[in-house]
């Protein structure tokens, strides 16, 4: 790596002035107001669309975590195609809806179109205050995946190095707004497609000529990398199961994807990003034939360095190879951490300031706000980050994960059946929620608790939802609806 | 016929994702053979649904068959 020395930090700062160029041009186009901040004035086209929702959702977890599964977890790194399946297919049934309402009743954010459809402040605010809980460890985990690339291209220490990458993203997420982020996710959907697809089919081919012939080898020598269960201890078919299954139900319910529905043109904007985005999806198809690559070389580490380990061998490695690799990293941080900056603050400031505390505030204020919000995010993921060495961020990661899947039921209930109404919403998502963290909690603190009243060991986040679900049900049947009225804003008849 | 198609078409994907998983992965997808192009049948599995999905998602798109109604003055172009 010693000739790296000279092109990849080249590379690494001239994407960076790039992306920050791209990001503040953009945001000159707009009003400046909370309209224009949060969904940049509903006026994204297909294109735009495309890359904001393909890129938002493939993250620096993703890319150095896909490899470090197949190695560690055999097939098992297959859920995330699996789940990618249907995982968008919600959005192509309720975004159009979505955006039709988000226009008509001027809606920015999920928990504020939620909190409309049931008449209620406490759902807005709780909704929000989950989803900004969630967001932390989530950025905190792009900031690591920022901090590893710029310790090896710059031979900064990562803190410092993931502090100037988000400067940068702070930058354009404060000012530049949705557009800002919109624009700087095109580059950087580029930049992750072609480089992931360039590095999966040509390191196989340098290493064992080509990706049929790598895979002759695996199913000569650890075939057992190629089924579930995978190597010991090995993921049951329960496991993996539930895993897919959660994940497709929960995806769309991402505050920051489901946000994104607002930000479309038009309807059809929306439903055609949901129909494209399998194209996105299939950039994991190289990440795993990466992971196979190193499975197959003696000396892999089992971390998530190994892709990076890869990429500076010396047979497939050179200057230009690794600075390719510094730039996706990069990337996919990026265009995810903007995404969840961005999103945050908007969540932050219109569902809990605005919408729950009631706090009237002109929309020029929001977007001061809003601003210094996106600061107040970065430093909270920046000191996650720091005492990630004391808590894992993998445990607070299952929590995070545990928190979208509970606006399942208000959301596609409030959006397709008009006896759901605000007294069972409210108590769905409040039994949801405090359900997932009890049992969290349960789980670190008093494993003999959690092992009884969680017998089968399942996600958090499924308990959650079944209870959420069953209560919301329940007493929607057990209580009148909402006035009709009130229904036909919604397009409920 | 439109309405109603649209209506039962979430039941496809709800049918393919429940071919990713436990009972019918395990039966049908899970096994290294056949390869095909040299990759692992578990593998080739999950993208040939995924390569469904997508055909069937792209015919309703293009047949607007479900809530494809623009109103409120919106951008035709999209």
């Amino acid at each position: 790596m010693a000739d790296a020395g000279a092109i990849a930090p080249v590379v690494v700062i001239a994407y960076l002035a790039a992306s920050l160029a791209i990001g503040l041009a953009a945001g000159r186009r707009g009003s400046g107001g909370a309209d224009d901040f949060v969904t940049g004035e509903r006026s994204f086209g297909p294109v735009i669309m495309y890359f904001v929702m393909g890129a938002m959702i493939f993250s620096a977890y993703a890319l150095l975590g896909t490899p470090q599964r197949v190695l560690t977890k055999g097939s098992d790194a297959f859920y995330m195609l699996a789940y990618g399946a249907a995982a968008f297919v919600p959005i192509f049934y309720f975004g159009a809806r979505v955006r039709r309402l988000g226009a008509r009743l001027g809606l920015m954010t999920q928990a504020e179109l939620i909190g409309a459809r049931y008449d209620s402040r406490r759902i807005t605010a709780t909704m929000g205050a989950a989803s900004v809980l969630a967001f932390v460890p989530y950025l905190a985990i792009q900031l690591k995946g920022a901090g590893i690339v710029m310790n090896l291209a710059l031979g900064l220490s990562p803190l410092v190095g993931a502090a100037l990458v988000y400067a940068v993203v702070a930058l354009y997420v404060m000012f530049g707004g949705m557009r800002g982020v919109g624009w700087t996710n095109v580059l950087q959907g580029v930049a992750m497609l072609a480089v992931v697809w360039w590095l999966g089919l040509s390191i196989p081919g340098a290493l064992f000529g080509g990706v049929a012939p790598m895979f002759d080898r695996v199913v000569a020598e650890r075939p057992e990398f190629l089924t579930l269960p995978g190597p010991a201890p090995g993921t049951s078919d329960l496991q993996y199961t539930a895993e897919v299954v959660m994940s497709t139900l929960g995806f769309t319910m991402w505050p920051q994807v489901f946000m994104k529905c607002f930000t479309a043109r038009s309807a059809r904007a929306v439903q055609y990003a949901a129909v494209t985005y399998p194209t996105f999806l299939l950039f994991l198809v190289p990440l795993l034939f990466l992971g196979y690559a190193a499975l197959l070389l003696p000396g892999a580490p089992r971390d998530e360095s190994v892709l990076l380990w890869l990429v500076s061998l010396p047979q497939i490695g050179g200057p230009w190879v690794f600075a390719a690799f510094c730039l996706a990293v990069l990337a996919a941080s990026m265009s995810t951490g903007d995404a969840l900056l961005h999103g945050g603050a908007s969540i932050a400031v219109r569902d809990v300031l605005v919408s729950g505390l009631g706090l009237p505030l002109s929309e020029r204020a929001q977007t001061r706000l809003m601003r210094i919000a996106v600061l107040v995010l970065l430093a909270l993921g920046l000191g996650m980050m720091l005492v990630a060495a004391r808590v894992s961020i993998v445990d607070l990661l299952l929590l995070a994960y545990a928190v979208p899947v509970q606006f399942l039921p208000p959301v596609m209930l409030g959006l397709y059946w008009r006896r759901a109404n605000r007294v069972a919403a409210e108590a769905g998502l409040l039994v949801g929620l405090a359900g997932a963290l009890a049992l969290f909690v349960a789980r670190l603190a008093a494993p003999g608790l959690h092992a009884l009243l969680n017998p089968l060991d399942l996600q958090v986040g499924a308990v959650g939802l079944a209870l959420n679900a069953t209560t919301m049900i329940a007493l929607s049947l057990l209580t009148p609806p909402m006035a009709k009225s009130h229904l036909q804003r919604f397009d409920l008849p | 016929m439109q309405t109603r198609l649209a209506r039962l078409s979430p039941l496809f994907f709800v049918a393919t994702t429940a071919a990713l998983v436990w009972p019918l992965y395990p039966l049908l997808g899970d096994h290294v053979e056949p390869r095909v192009f040299g990759l692992p049948w578990s593998l080739v599995y999950i993208l040939a649904v995924i390569v469904l999905n997508t055909a069937v998602l792209t015919a309703l798109f293009a047949t607007r068959a479900v809530d494809a109604a623009e109103h409120d003055g919106e951008d035709r172009r999209g």
